[in-house]
Parts: structure tokens; sequence; C-alpha cells
């Protein structure tokens, strides 16, 4: 591998044979000990019907690579599904911080690395470029450096200035939550949008397994009447899941707003591992799939977080 | 009852400091008294400059570049970032990190769950790294402003857990181990530039770059800074009295900039 003058993306899952599959069929294509990204930025639009589908299959030793985490982590940290996550922050903003994954780590039971925030978004720049490895110059006298003997020091063959190597992010999964895409795999962005959407766009070009969830599948007639929306075309999109209300307790920009009562519900029942495998039993474990799910939020209370759409 | 709140002196006192041009980072802020001091006394600082001595002034906060903080919307969603008035709305995260790389920012704020007599700072775990006391939330961006920004200014409360002689954890460095030795570890020249708390202000010595005392807030004494610190900081000989907020301060303050307590709450 390592004298090849061209390293391909690695593609270590095989794609599913067609584009658009149920919740479980994409859960089902990470395995026990895949290296994962989950779309969104802190606690906005993660693809959290994916992420409950990977507790119910019991999904285990997860490895997370991000940027700024939430709720999508400590979920899994909570589950008992994580390894290990990569990233610059895990914590519930104004809601506090993230509970599960704190306890598990001073038990010793989650690794976390620690990369600041801008090197955590270049770890995905060096994916995405198909790079070995993204140059920094300014973790010296740190002690994330100390603790990561993944980055190695090298001096630039150039300049001789001192430089630090930083692996890249080099997911094998990326799952990102959207508004809209067709049955081809073309997925539609909006036109307004924040760091958190465009934010996705760099991550899922980090992967060839990309696997998007949606509020909605459209025809492709409405993709080619919109293809400026277009922005991430069905050649970089592996499998499209239908999800209306995906990003549930987060929200979905133009769709649905943060379910505050519901992220308060998270954040009491995070207080312990019993009372959180009692919030997963009841919410996660307890409902069949991402509709039964639904069901148990209610249509009234579903209805209310609807936002008015910017897009 | 005091006439003034120690937040509105600290508004007042980064006010001062903000000179007209500069561009100054906001993070996003979590909850309670860590958004107060990493939004709210930012924010409300930065307002008072652009209304005073400096309309140039301006913040780069999320993905909004100059944003109008002449009126702050009631809830910050997602949806009213969205729609807030300001210059530029780059949602390409790159083009902040780029401008943060480049030595753009002049100014940017910080916290810490620990700093050290060098201005070392430690967001990431108390006690032995992979098996913490307290684990916290990691790195944040907090490298790469005491890298790169200009003046790091630390707006942080008082307290002997907070104020260490030496931080569990460099998450961000300071100036290392005083003397030279930030520019030995590859940084360029710069570091924390004030520590502003709830008793004093600090700055750095130019030699040693260890944290020195500059004025304490109106009827605070020496001791009672020094009580609530890990280390002893180097104190000059005659000690300045921060300036207290002016009368039209404290009126932009409580009336125009945060009407609505947002900003400043307690």
């Amino acid at each position: 591998m390592a004298s090849a003058s061209f390293l391909p993306p690695r593609r270590t899952i095989p794609f599913p044979d067609r584009k658009v599959v149920t919740m479980a069929e994409a859960a089902s294509l990470v395995p026990d000990g895949a290296r994962v990204a989950i779309g969104g930025f802190a606690n906005y639009q993660r693809p959290m019907a994916f992420v409950r589908e990977l507790v119910r299959q019991r999904r285990r030793d997860l490895t997370v690579v991000g940027t700024v985490s939430g709720i999508e982590v400590d979920m899994l940290a909570g589950a008992g599904a994580l390894k290990k996550v990569e990233t610059s922050y895990v914590g519930l903003e104004k809601y506090g911080l993230a509970r599960n994954i704190r306890r598990r780590n001073e038990a010793g039971t989650v690794e976390i690395v620690d990369y600041p925030e801008v090197l955590s978004f270049d770890r995905f720049r060096a994916s995405r470029e198909n790079l070995t490895f993204w140059p920094s110059a300014y973790l010296g006298g740190t002690d994330i450096l100390t603790h990561n003997p993944d980055i190695k020091a090298f001096d630039c063959p150039l300049t001789g200035r001192k430089l630090y190597a930083v692996p890249p992010a080099d997911p094998e999964v990326v799952v990102i939550h959207a508004g809209a895409a067709d049955e081809a795999g073309n997925v539609l962005w909006p036109s307004r949008r924040l760091m958190p959407q465009e934010l996705d766009l760099d991550t899922a070009q980090s992967a060839e397994m990309v696997i998007v969830t949606v509020e909605k599948i459209v025809s492709n007639q409405f993709v080619r009447r919109n293809p400026t929306l277009n922005m991430l075309p069905a050649y970089r999109t592996a499998a499209i899941v239908e999800a209306p209300c995906g990003a549930h307790p987060t929200p979905t920009l133009g769709r649905f707003v943060i379910d505050d009562a519901h992220m308060q519900a998270y954040v009491a029942a995070s207080a312990s591992d019993e009372a959180f495998d009692a919030y997963l039993d009841e919410w996660v474990r307890g409902t069949a799939d991402h509709a039964a799910y639904l069901e148990k939020l209610g249509a009234a209370h579903v209805m209310r977080l609807q936002e008015i759409a910017t897009i | 009852m005091a006439a003034f709140s120690m937040n509105e002196l600290i508004v007042a006192y980064l006010a001062r400091e903000i000179e007209d041009g500069d561009l100054c980072f906001v993070g996003v802020g979590t909850n309670g008294r860590a958004f107060t001091l990493a939004v709210g006394i930012p924010l409300a600082a930065v307002r008072l400059a652009q209304m005073r001595h400096a309309p140039g002034a301006a913040v780069y906060w999320g993905n909004l570049l100059e944003p109008d903080l002449s009126a702050f919307p009631e809830r910050l969603n997602q949806d009213a970032f969205t729609r807030w008035p300001g210059a530029a709305a780059p949602t390409d995260t790159g083009i902040k990190c780029d401008m943060l790389s480049r030595g753009r920012f002049d100014v940017c704020f910080n916290s810490a769950a620990q700093i050290d007599r060098h201005g070392n700072m430690n967001i990431t775990a108390i006690g032995d790294r992979d098996r913490p006391k307290v684990r916290l939330v990691g790195a944040l961006a907090q490298p790469d402003h005491a890298a790169f920004v200009r003046r790091p200014y630390i707006v942080m409360d008082l307290d002997r857990r907070s104020f260490v002689e030496r931080v569990d954890f460099v998450t961000s460095v300071g100036h290392l181990d005083g003397g030279t030795s930030r520019e030995a570890a590859g940084l360029a020249p710069g570091g924390p530039h004030r520590v502003v708390t709830d008793l004093a202000v600090f700055d750095f010595t130019p030699e040693t770059r260890e944290m020195r005392l500059v004025s304490l807030h109106p009827g605070v004494a020496l001791g009672d800074v020094t009580d609530r610190m890990g280390f002893r900081p180097a104190v000059p000989d005659s000690i300045a009295v921060t300036d207290p907020p002016r009368a039209d301060d404290l009126d932009a303050i409580r009336l125009r900039i945060d009407p609505n307590n947002i900003l400043l709450r307690e």
C-alpha cells in the first residue's frame, strides 16, 4: 500500500444494491467497530433517527470522528455503542455537559481524543483531498500534542519549520440529515443555510459511503427544477432514507425547532447509567422504528415543533 | 447595593480596550455563567465600544460577520441567525478558520476551568488526562485563538480552583513556561493580553511573562484577590484602581444594549 503512487480512498464497506433503503437497512451498513462521521454541528440537525437505530441494533465499539460533537455522541456513549470519539468538543451547549460520555470517560470505558476546532475541520479537508495527513504549525506546547501519538512532528521540507502531521478524519461511513433527496440520491440543501448545513457538505465529501436521511423523498423533476440546491449529487451518495423529523430532538433548519422539553428530559435521564438505560428502553429500544418513535412523540407534539420554512 | 454590577464594570473595561476597526471573535457559548462570560459580556462590550469610540469595531459570531448589535432577537435559535441583519453570512466554515489562521482576528474572549501563572488554559480535563477526575468539554477553538488572535482577553471569575500554579492539561498555550518558551514551541509572539476578573485586571510581565496585577476593582483589597488565587501574581509597587463604568455607560448598557437582561443576566 505505502509504495503505491495513488492510494484510492478507503472503501471498506460495500454499497447497498439500491439507493433508497429503510433505516434498519441503512444502520446495518455500519459494522461493529466502524469509524463513523455523523452530520450536524453541536446540537443542530443531527441524524438522530439513524443514531437511535444504531442503538436498537446494539452496535458496539464505534469510533466517531467529529468536529463539534453533541447529543449524537453522548447517546452512543450512554448506550454502550461508543469506543472512542475524536473531536474538539462534546457537550450539550445551553443544556450543559454531556453527562453520559463524561461518566464513561471518567470510568475509563470511552476514549476521547482531543483536537483543536480548526484542526478538527482540517482533518476532513485532508480526507476530502485524499491526503494522508494535514500539516499544522501550532500544536507545540499543548498537551493535545503530548497525549496524541498519532500526531507526528516533522520538519517542513521547504522551510525547515517544525510542523505536525495530523491524521485525516478518514471516516468509513458518513451519515447526515438533510431536507430532501430524490430516489437517485441527489440531495437538496436550503438556499438560506448556516454552518451546520454547510459543514454537512464538507463531511459528506470526506468518504464514499455517504448515507443521507431526509425529511422527504422528492421527485427527480423537483430536483431538476432546483439544480442550484443540489449540493450533493447522486454521484456522492450511497444510500437515502426517508425520515421525517429525523433529527429530533435536534432542529432541522427550516423544518423543526429544537425540542426543548425533550432535551431537558434527556439531560435529566443522563444523570446516571440506570436512568439513561430507562430512557433508552422507553424511547429507543422500546420503539420498533422511527415511525413508532414519532407515534410515541405524538402528532400534536411534533406539529408544535414545526418551523416556518426559511428555504 | 452597588451602583453598578461587576458585569457592567467588566463590560465598560473591555469596551475601553476595544479599538476602532478591531475584528472580534465571539463564540457561540453554552449556558449559565459560561454564556455570560463567553458571549454576553463580549457582545455588550463591543456594542458599547461601537457607540463610544470604535464605530468600526466588528464581531464575527457564528457565521455572521458584523451582525447588527443594536437589536438582539428574543430567541437565539437557528432561524434567528438566518434572519439577523449583518454585513455577511458566509456558511463555509473554512472562511472563518482561514481568517483565524492567517491572523485576521484582533480580539477574542476566552474563559477556562483552569488558568495558570503563565496564562496557559485548560478546558479538557481535571486530574489525569486518561482517567480524569472531571472530564470537561474538550478544546473548542481555544488553542487556535491562543495561537493566532492578536489580543486575547481572558474573562473569568477569580477562584483558587481556577487560578492554579500549573494547569492539569494545557489545552491552549499562553506564555507556556514564561520567557521566550512560547516562541520556542513554534508559536507566534502574542498570547493572552489581559485577564479580566470579577475583582481585578491582570496582564503579563514583559520579561518573565507571568501574570501581573494591573488594577483592583473599586473597593477591592489586594488580599481579597490573592486569597482567591492558587499562586501569587506579580504585584507592582503602586496598584491602580479599575475605572468604574460612567453613568452614560450604565445608561447605554441598561437602556439600549441589554434592556431585556439577556446578555448580562447574573
